[in-house]
């Protein structure tokens, strides 16, 4: 094959650069590559699109999003494509059409689209699958959609949307009380597509009056069939600002908020075990529905769920065809590497199969050379373009015959292959491109240490995930740590991983991790489970597992791994006193959580052979710890520490670690009472902080600068409220901060 | 907003971000939640406090007395703060994190202590305290409109205050760090103010959860207006469809909530994990330049990124670009006195500094965003390798993180030899004043010098003391000198005769002699400065004297372990505000300065650092700070004692400070005045065009500094990596996870 010329402006008849050619290389060399990104993190990252890139497929899942809105009609879509061949920049692209649509009219119309990790635990499918599509579609629209002044999120907008919609049905109805028809007039007589903000206000100002009756209306209505308890909690949506809709939408995300925030919510249920995951569920995609605005699931990188065994993907499968059979309307993408999807599905139950032969499965085909073409000369466009001074050829330093010379020679087939390629050829000096033989390979180790890199920066600065999902992902990779030490021998704390297994608890069907540690003659089995629950009732039944697990004698200790920033209900932190000496707290800080997310976002797109070839999860997790990541490592060390520290120390350590102090084994210190008297104490203590340190802080801030445990500032901190002297609300990872009030200042 | 008007906010955007302008101007969230979100809440807050106070009946009776309770006047400007700051805090809560919670908080705090200044000062003047607050708050919250050429900026000024006998125009930042189009964008506030009539001092407050800097701006000219009205004419462009440079300082995109967008629509600007990305190159020596010259200087910024248009003082500058890794530093031993590494030159070759060039003392310039502290964090850990004890004066909180070293993922593979030995030497101590998180330190503002001393020097030791507590003792201007020469006095008697000095033995002194005939100070004034000086022994001021283990720059610079080298950090954020932060310093540089006399010439003791001296050593106004690092600085080479200062501009500093460093290195520059400056203090070196390099100093490369050697050679050096954390800024509690409790306990335990 012959090397085609290059283009004349770029070079001296005796072919050293021109001046002109040299400025642009030194432009190229100088700078971020065109060739940028040739995998995907997720599909919050985007890069160029080319339209007739798998234009097929695209197709395809439009026409399902758009049946899904018009016709009310339900899909299923598999798409297979081998690692490299575009499915996250898929998903990513239809994020982006989503995105766009909620902005402006977009021919495909309004869609909210989320994506779904791969699981962490066999027994959460639903909660797993509930919090993550609640979590991102809470995440703020870019750009200007504002319906109020605080509503800019697509489930604050599909909410809005469907009450709309249900007032609309109540005053067509004829059936419906006229008074509450009359009230709904001016509600209804403005189009929501054109003035959704206007059509806020008028059904805000009017729920005063008719928001009892609206409800009451709604539920009897049969077109609805709503769940009564769930609905009844999200028609508080006009009643509260913003404080109260967060709320909503935590409990409605499968939150497990503590008693006095139901209390204002008006229920008694919360959506966090897989009976109320599903309800919440169902009832956010029958909303989604009457919005108008079909919510597209999108399961990502399935081949990293394989990792909890068989059992899990047949549980995943098995929800998502009963969601496909529950929830008309919605459009179910499952995104799988080809060849391991015939693999996957024969595992699945029938009922499930029998689902996922309605659509035919939508195969990412390779590139051809033309769309490789155009891949390219989009890359080089996108980069000069964005240059004041950049010539006039946007394919310097390229042609389309080079391209095509390069693509044919090297067989670049699927898009990463080809954007890889070309990084590198655009790296190597302009006079060795046309010898150049193709992208040297990174060293795995390099790359994933650099993977790591990245991925922590991602979970520093990406939307907090839910506390719960906080818990899971602790007792998930801490498990997967564990298995890495079991398997290579690895020293923990100066003992030795012998076992590690999930332990499902038949009765609850709620999944922990039974671990087996030895150092020297000791030898412990150890009940572990992560759990962020601030329900009393929800964390005191985890305490009431772990009980079980102790007087059955299925373990000697038992380990509760729980946010730092998170106190125990009090129901739950008497139960752990209880169980002491066996049972014990351990804290969980906020750069250990990162780290950990960090690890997992690793392991998946290992699991979906994103790292490299040759790097599988085993690999990956490997190279992970040899690239010592220092505080999930640590997390690791401390547990087990906790369990071999000897069990009069583990008695300390588990009151002090309540207590919110050091657990070394030395230090002696007794708990703190929560008695009337103490909580005034430690309220006047905190008071007297907040009046004359800091006027707003957090309570394990708190906690910290009076020497308190977490749980007693939390006790104080409910007394003080109470008293209207403070007011407690939720940070970003709803965590408790104490504002002092402004009428509090002064004693 | 039409193409043709912009706000103030929208010129602030442009210049840290010329495309987060135009994704604002999409309705894009472009400021990351978190402490900078708190920026609009602080406003409210100060127009609350702004407001209130003209009615606020609690805040006029305190101020009706003419020394009111500096304390209480706190309290109720806080209270006033607090309505607007709480309601602000309430709605964003589930956005942020809680930390970033009580860092407002403390801002609101900071704020609240700030305005009781000028309202204390007043009191004395004014009537009442109804006409003291008039008299102080002028204007908050008006409008401006500005016109330039076809294009109009409209802003709104925070506050128009009285202080001092001057009208100041006060603009309120919640971030650290000044960037000139900032103090641009006030002073043309003040243009306006002028073309209706009114004169004002324009200045930036830039108040956050640890500190207070004020910034004042230079009188307006005509270039100036000139310079904007560029800005906003590329404004105009960038909205209209010109493709936007991306920001100067690629932090910016680390943490910009529309990094997204902005990648899909121009590109990257940080290279993904697996890219290489090249330095700009430096062009080869000129083809008639002697062999073995060193390399030209780099082209002008606008021939490097040619889609970057020519910047000018409040235009953003080139996008930097860093070297993925650092080349390895040869095989520098980080034994003994080994030469310090400070980076790389053009060539990639090591670029180094012998140890006792830092006893000619090193001077850092550079821009907010240069990577000035960066590189002086180089030199401190560099110093420390070679086994010279430091003592740095942390005014940021940003100094402290020099005790924690970088992780295998941060640290570059070629650096984990000096990291693994910076780790294994040094012997870290937070030093706390006013404050329990890290190891607290109490001063004798009289601590007497020991050894022979000539009387000169004696004298000098007496006068920094009297300084010291006149700087906490009120006295009345015009006895202002003689008290000061009546306590020299005594002090000086005292030196040689006794080892310690306290207050309360000054003042039974003083009042021993009551009878006696003074030629400098009446009775009726030695009575009040009995007075004023008892006030030191009571109350809060009293703590900083005699809470903590008394500082002893003997003890601090000798390693507990053997073997060690002591890294001494003094957090001065424990400090309430700035008078007390320099009233401390002084104590500590006149102990520095009484102990030095004390050493014998040879080799490097001691490196004192200084991030961001400007306001202990300005140009104009005599300090007792200044007075003793000038001493220290013309003298310290003598006896071992080293200097490493930082500064934004050379007009920040007295210029006779400035001429005792050897060193020189220059960063980024903003400002073109700084040109002309950095020319002189380079001097013309043979075979460097250092006029040409200069130029390249106005929005150069973050991390890359025109370095002049003690030798007199000039040249480019790109600062190595660090080999401990610089991340954000530490306060209490970070400072308390790293003293542990028992090097906390036995520090106390020698009190």
């Amino acid at each position: 094959m012959s090397v085609p010329k290059k283009p004349v402006t770029k070079s001296a008849p005796d072919g050293t650069p021109g001046p002109e050619a040299a400025r642009l290389e030194e432009l190229l060399a100088t700078s971020p590559s065109p060739f940028s990104d040739s995998v995907l993190q997720n599909a919050f990252h985007e890069t160029p699109d080319v339209p007739e890139i798998h234009a097929r497929a695209r197709k395809a899942c439009l026409d399902h999003v758009r049946a899904a809105r018009e016709e009310g009609k339900t899909a299923l879509q598999v798409v297979t494509g081998d690692a490299g061949d575009g499915k996250t920049h898929l998903v990513a692209w239809l994020r982006r059409q989503s995105v766009d649509g909620f902005r402006k009219g977009t021919a495909t119309g309004r869609y909210a689209l989320t994506v779904i990790p791969p699981l962490r635990s066999v027994s959460r499918v639903s909660h797993h699958v509930l919090q993550e599509v609640v979590r991102q579609l809470s995440t703020r629209l870019p750009g200007e959609v504002h319906v109020d002044d605080a509503t800019d999120t697509p489930i604050e907008i599909l909410i809005w949307r469907a009450l709309l919609a249900i007032a609309k049905t109540i005053h067509d109805d004829r059936t419906s009380h006229p008074e509450l028809r009359s009230r709904l007039e001016a509600v209804v007589t403005t189009n929501p597509d054109k003035f959704l903000s206007s059509c806020v206000n008028q059904l805000k100002e009017a729920w005063r009056t008719i928001g009892g009756a609206f409800v009451d209306t709604a539920l009897k209505l049969p077109s609805l069939d709503l769940d009564r308890e769930v609905f009844r909690v999200v028609a508080r949506f006009p009643d509260g600002d913003e404080p109260e809709r967060t709320a909503i939408v935590d409990w409605l995300g499968g939150a497990s908020l503590p008693s006095e925030r139901l209390d204002a919510l008006g229920t008694a249920l919360v959506l966090d075990d897989e009976a109320g995951a599903t309800r919440g569920l169902h009832t956010l995609l029958a909303l989604a529905r009457l919005a108008r605005t079909p919510i597209a699931i999108a399961f990502d990188q399935i081949e990293g769920t394989q990792r909890l065994g068989d059992d899990a993907m047949s549980a995943f499968l098995g929800t998502v065809a009963e969601l496909y059979n529950a929830a008309p309307g919605t459009v179910l993408l499952v995104f799988s590497q080809s060849q391991i999807w015939p693999e996957l599905k024969k595992n699945a139950p029938q009922f499930v199969q029998d689902r996922l032969n309605d659509s035919p499965v939508v195969h990412l085909h390779g590139l051809t050379p033309d769309e490789a073409l155009a891949l390219v000369a989009t890359r080089m466009r996108h980069f000069w373009g964005s240059m004041e001074k950049g010539p006039a050829d946007t394919l310097f330093p390229l042609t389309n015959e080079r391209i095509l010379f390069h693509v044919k020679r090297a067989n670049l087939r699927t898009p990463r292959t080809v954007v890889r390629y070309f990084q590198a050829l655009l790296r190597a000096p302009a006079a060795s491109r046309d010898s150049f033989a193709g992208p040297h390979e990174v060293a795995p180790k390099e790359l994933v240490r650099k993977k790591l890199a990245a991925f922590v920066e991602e979970a520093r600065t990406s939307q907090p995930r839910a506390a719960d999902a906080r818990a899971a992902l602790s007792q998930s990779v801490v498990t997967d740590l564990l298995v890495q030490a079991a398997r290579t021998r690895r020293d923990v704390a100066g003992a030795k991983v012998e076992a590690v297994r999930s332990k499902r608890l038949s009765k609850t069907g709620i999944s922990g991790v039974e671990l087996v540690v030895r150092r020297g003659d000791t030898s412990k089995r150890v009940y572990i489970e992560g759990s962020n629950s601030q329900n009393g009732k929800s964390a005191a039944s985890t305490l009431a597992r772990f009980a079980s697990v102790l007087e059955a004698n299925g373990a000697d200790h038992a380990v509760l791994l729980r946010d730092a920033s998170l106190p125990l209900p009090p129901a739950a932190r008497k139960a752990l006193l209880e169980l002491t000496p066996r049972g014990a707290l351990l804290r969980v800080e906020e750069g250990e959580i990162v780290e950990l997310s960090a690890i997992e976002a690793l392991l998946n797109a290992a699991a979906a052979g994103d790292i490299g070839q040759n790097v599988d999860r085993k690999t990956a997790l490997d190279l992970a710890v040899e690239c010592g990541m220092a505080a999930a490592l640590g997390l690791e060390q401390k547990l087990v520490e906790v369990v071999l520290a000897g069990e009069s120390a583990n008695a300390k350590g588990a009151e002090k670690a309540i207590a919110g102090e050091p657990t070394e084994a030395s230090a002696d210190a007794a708990p703190t009472s929560l008695d009337a008297v103490a909580v005034a104490t430690n309220g006047a203590a905190i008071l007297q902080h907040l009046r004359n340190v800091r006027a707003f802080d957090p309570a394990a801030h708190l906690a910290r600068a009076l020497g308190l445990s977490l749980e007693a500032v939390d006790a104080a901190l409910r007394e003080l409220e109470k008293k209207k002297l403070v007011d407690v609300v939720s940070d970003r990872n709803r965590a408790p901060v104490a504002l002092l009030r402004p009428e509090a200042l002064s004693p | 907003m039409s193409d043709s008007s912009f706000s103030v906010t929208e010129v602030v955007t442009a210049t840290r971000c010329a495309r987060q302008l135009v994704l604002a101007r999409r309705g894009l969230r472009v400021v990351p939640y978190g402490a900078d979100a708190f920026g609009t809440a602080a406003h409210v807050a100060l127009a609350a406090v702004a407001n209130g106070a003209r009615t606020d009946a609690e805040l006029h009776a305190l101020l009706d007395y003419p020394l009111p309770d500096r304390a209480r006047v706190i309290q109720s400007l806080f209270r006033l703060a607090l309505g607007g700051a709480y309601a602000h805090a309430k709605k964003v809560a589930n956005r942020v994190d809680g930390g970033d919670l009580s860092r407002f908080a403390d801002t609101v705090l900071r704020l609240a202590t700030l305005l009781a200044q000028p309202l204390t000062r007043m009191s004395g003047e004014a009537k009442n305290g109804k006409e003291a607050v008039e008299s102080v708050f002028l204007a908050s919250e008006e409008d401006v409109t500005l016109t330039l050429g076809e294009i109009t900026v409209r802003g709104r000024i925070d506050l128009m205050c009285r202080d001092a006998a001057e009208t100041w125009l006060w603009d309120l930042k919640t971030y650290a760090g000044t960037h000139d189009a900032e103090l641009e964008q006030v002073r043309v506030y003040a243009m306006a103010y002028a073309a209706m009539g009114k004169r004002v001092r324009p200045a930036l407050w830039h108040v956050t959860r640890d500190r207070i800097e004020i910034r004042n701006a230079d009188p307006v000219g005509d270039a100036d207006v000139a310079q904007l009205g560029k800005l906003v004419t590329l404004m105009r462009s960038w909205v209209g469809g010109a493709p936007p440079p991306p920001a100067p300082d690629l932090g910016t995109c680390r943490t910009c909530p529309a990094r997204n967008e902005c990648w899909r629509t121009w590109g990257r600007t940080l290279p993904d994990e697996t890219d290489q990305v090249r330095p700009p190159t430096m062009p080869p020596p000129p083809p008639d330049a002697p062999p073995g010259a060193p390399p030209a200087a780099p082209p002008p910024a606008e021939a490097k990124v040619p889609h970057v248009v020519a910047p000018k003082v409040a235009l953003p500058p080139e996008a930097p670009t860093r070297s993925p890794s650092t080349p390895k530093p040869h095989d520098f031993s980080v034994e003994g006195t080994a030469p310090l590494y400070l980076g790389t030159d053009p060539k990639k070759q090591p670029v180094t500094l012998d140890p006792m060039d830092l006893t000619r003392h090193v001077a850092v310039f550079g821009a907010s965003g240069s990577g000035k502290t960066y590189f002086a964090k180089s030199i401190v850990e560099e110093a420390l390798l070679a086994g010279i004890p430091v003592i740095a004066f942390d005014v940021q909180g940003d100094i402290l993180p020099l005790a924690v070293t970088r992780d295998d993922t941060k640290i570059d593979p070629a650096l984990e030899a000096r990291r693994n030995a910076y780790r294994d030497r040094a012997e870290v101590r937070l030093l706390t004043p006013l404050n329990d998180a890290g190891l607290r330190v109490a001063m004798n503002p009289m601590k007497l010098p020991k050894g022979d001393l000539t009387p000169e020097r004696r004298s000098i030791c007496a006068e920094a003391a009297a300084d010291n507590l006149l700087s906490y003792a009120k006295t009345a201007p015009a006895t202002r000198e003689h008290v000061r020469m009546f306590l020299a006095n005594r002090i000086e008697a005292a030196i040689g005769k006794t080892a310690t000095l306290t207050i309360a033995d000054l003042i039974a002194g003083i009042v021993a002699d009551e009878e006696e005939d003074d030629e400098l100070l009446e009775p009726k004034v030695r009575a009040k400065l009995v007075k004023d000086l008892k006030l030191l022994t009571m109350g809060t001021k009293s703590y900083t004297f005699r809470e903590g283990r008394p500082f002893d720059l003997d003890d601090l610079v000798e390693p507990k372990t053997p073997g060690k080298v002591p890294l001494n950090v003094i957090w001065l954020n424990g400090l309430v505000d700035q008078q007390s932060k320099e009233s401390f310093v002084a104590m500590v540089l006149a102990d520095v300065y009484t102990w030095m006399l004390g050493q014998r010439g040879g080799n490097a003791r001691v490196l004192l650092y200084f991030d961001e001296i400007g306001p202990y050593m300005p140009p104009n106004g005599e300090p007792p700070t200044k007075k003793l690092l000038k001493r220290i600085f013309k003298e310290g080479r003598k006896y071992g004692v080293c200097g490493l200062f930082c500064t934004q501009n050379f007009t920040d500093v007295d210029y006779k400070v400035v001429s005792q460093a050897n060193t020189i290195a220059v960063g980024r520059v903003n400002a073109a005045q700084e040109k002309k400056k950095a020319i002189e203090a380079f001097g013309a070196p043979a075979n460097f065009d250092v006029a040409a390099a200069v130029t390249t100093l106005i929005g150069g490369v973050q991390g890359r500094f025109l370095l002049k050697q003690a030798s007199g050679k000039v040249d480019w050096v790109q600062g190595r990596t660090l080999l401990t954390e610089h991340g954000p800024v530490w306060g209490e509690e970070e400072i308390r996870a790293a003293t542990p409790d028992e090097t906390r306990n036995a520090w106390n335990e020698k009190k």
